[in-house]
């Protein structure tokens, strides 16, 4: 009887310490597994907008995502102001940019969002190619014609088009002094999954809307993703650089970074037509020292048929 | 005394002969024959007009221009003889402002004809912004459209009075 009691006092503290020492190493894997990133005492090293190196606290870092909750197309992305530089040096007009932004925006109508056209500013200096697309303005002359708000300018520097609103009045085309709108004459050719898709400003072109004006989006769909334009990406020269104003950061297609505001005074950056005071958000570099040759990029040129169509048999 | 006379008598409305009826029917042929042009307009798209053309791109607005023009043209002149007094004139001043009325209306259909998409008007009214000159179109044609029919039926039709 008191072997018994024995028995099962020891077995109880077997027992006991059995489950107190699984309870406590549970708790302690537990609390690592949820607190992770909050309690490790790394530090990350950050680069300021100035050049200096910052180090902070893993546990302070946090990622901030570009889309917040309730993002509305026609307000953006929160504290962006997005900017592209052209180096018109770079540019030899070999017409990658064009292409896969037309594949990448599936364009079907007659001309490409993105057009190079030549350029020559007198009779004796050398001649250059220039790569336009909407200069996303600050003060954008087509958002203030449109009769019915289709176009329409976020808080990140973009200009957009709604293709669900837009009548089709073609204001906005004859405002614009870069000429950089598109009007869908026709039944947009697009392939049926595209044309199945559902349509947000983010993304002009998917789907095209027939009797509507489309034009440069400036690739938020991309920016999203966390890559740069289609343009921008294309570019075998790095003709483009793609960045925010507010970081005062440009990115080109080999993932180089510049500091805008001393790319702009170092290279002499300038704005088209600034005397309209539309204030564009694309700046171009002039062609000082171009890399390219001339007679080469004239091979490509056309003056129209920008977007390739496949021969249909 | 006899020269005014014979002038009312030509001013006159007169019998409506064969002349004037196949004039009528070929008027209605042109009509049904644009119908058919503007169905196939809305159907494939305004690119069958060719106004992507660098040339003819304002072909629709300057017809609107043209349009407002005549109807503006109309009223001078009944305004004109109106203010003249002259009872003669009557015919005329009926004649200058059924023209007026109809090229007004016929302005409003050009900017309508001219338009992708016809169908999302009515956004002019839910989403309109009063800093588009062409909401200022739609203003100035819908009270000058007003005016007009008022001018027609006050003073050119007094029959007509309530």
């Amino acid at each position: 009887m008191k072997e018994e009691h024995q028995e099962s006092k020891r077995k109880f503290f077997e027992l006991g310490i059995k489950f107190g020492l699984l309870a406590t190493a549970g708790t302690v894997l537990a609390s690592k597994v949820l607190d992770d990133g909050k309690t490790s005492s790394g530090v990350v090293e950050l680069m300021s907008t100035d050049g200096t190196i910052l180090h902070v606290p893993a546990s302070e870092v946090k990622e901030v995502s570009l889309k917040p909750e309730g993002y509305n197309p026609r307000v953006g992305f929160p504290g962006k102001k997005f900017v592209m530089v052209v180096d018109l040096a770079k540019c030899k007009n070999a017409l990658k940019c064009q292409n896969a932004c037309n594949k990448g925006h599936y364009i079907t109508g007659d001309n490409a969002w993105l057009k190079v056209y030549k350029m020559q500013e007198s009779e004796k200096t050398s001649p250059f190619f220039m790569p336009t697309q909407c200069q996303h303005c600050d003060k954008p002359p087509c958002v203030k014609v449109c009769p019915v708000d289709a176009t329409f300018k976020r808080q990140d520097g973009i200009v957009l088009i709604d293709n669900e609103r837009c009548i089709g009045c073609r204001f906005c085309m004859a405002a614009c002094p870069y000429s950089v709108r598109v009007f869908n004459w026709d039944e947009p050719d697009q392939p049926k999954e595209i044309q199945d898709k559902e349509y947000t400003p983010d993304y002009c072109g998917t789907p095209s809307v027939k009797g509507t004006v489309d034009k440069c989006d400036f690739c938020p769909h991309q920016i999203v993703k966390g890559e740069l334009p289609f343009c921008v990406k294309a570019c075998p020269n790095d003709t483009f650089a793609f960045g925010d104003a507010n970081e005062d950061t440009v990115t080109n297609g080999s993932g180089q970074s510049f500091k805008l505001s001393k790319l702009l005074k170092d290279r002499a950056g300038h704005r088209l037509m600034e005397g309209l005071g539309t204030e564009p958000s694309v700046y171009y570099l002039p062609p000082v020292e171009n890399i390219g040759d001339y007679e080469e990029g004239l091979k490509n040129f056309t003056e129209f048929e920008s977007v390739h169509k496949e021969t249909k048999s | 005394m006899k020269s005014y006379d014979k002038l009312v008598q030509d001013l006159a409305p007169k019998e409506f002969g064969k002349k004037g009826k196949i004039w009528i029917g070929f008027l209605l042929f042109v009509i049904f024959a644009a119908l058919i042009a503007y169905s196939q307009q809305i159907r494939k798209g305004l690119s069958i007009t060719h106004l992507n053309d660098y040339v003819l791109w304002g072909v629709y607005i300057s017809n609107f221009v043209f349009f407002v023009a005549i109807s503006l043209v109309g009223s001078l002149v009944t305004a004109i003889l109106r203010l003249s007094g002259a009872k003669w004139s009557t015919p005329l001043t009926r004649i200058s402002e059924v023209i007026a009325v109809a090229a007004i209306i016929m302005a409003g259909l050009t900017i309508i004809i001219d338009m992708g998409r016809p169908e999302r008007i009515y956004n002019i009214f839910l989403h309109g912004r009063l800093q588009s000159p062409i909401i200022w179109d739609v203003l100035v044609i819908s009270t000058y459209l007003f005016i007009s029919l008022m001018l027609l039926f006050f003073h050119c039709f007094p029959i007509l009075r309530f």
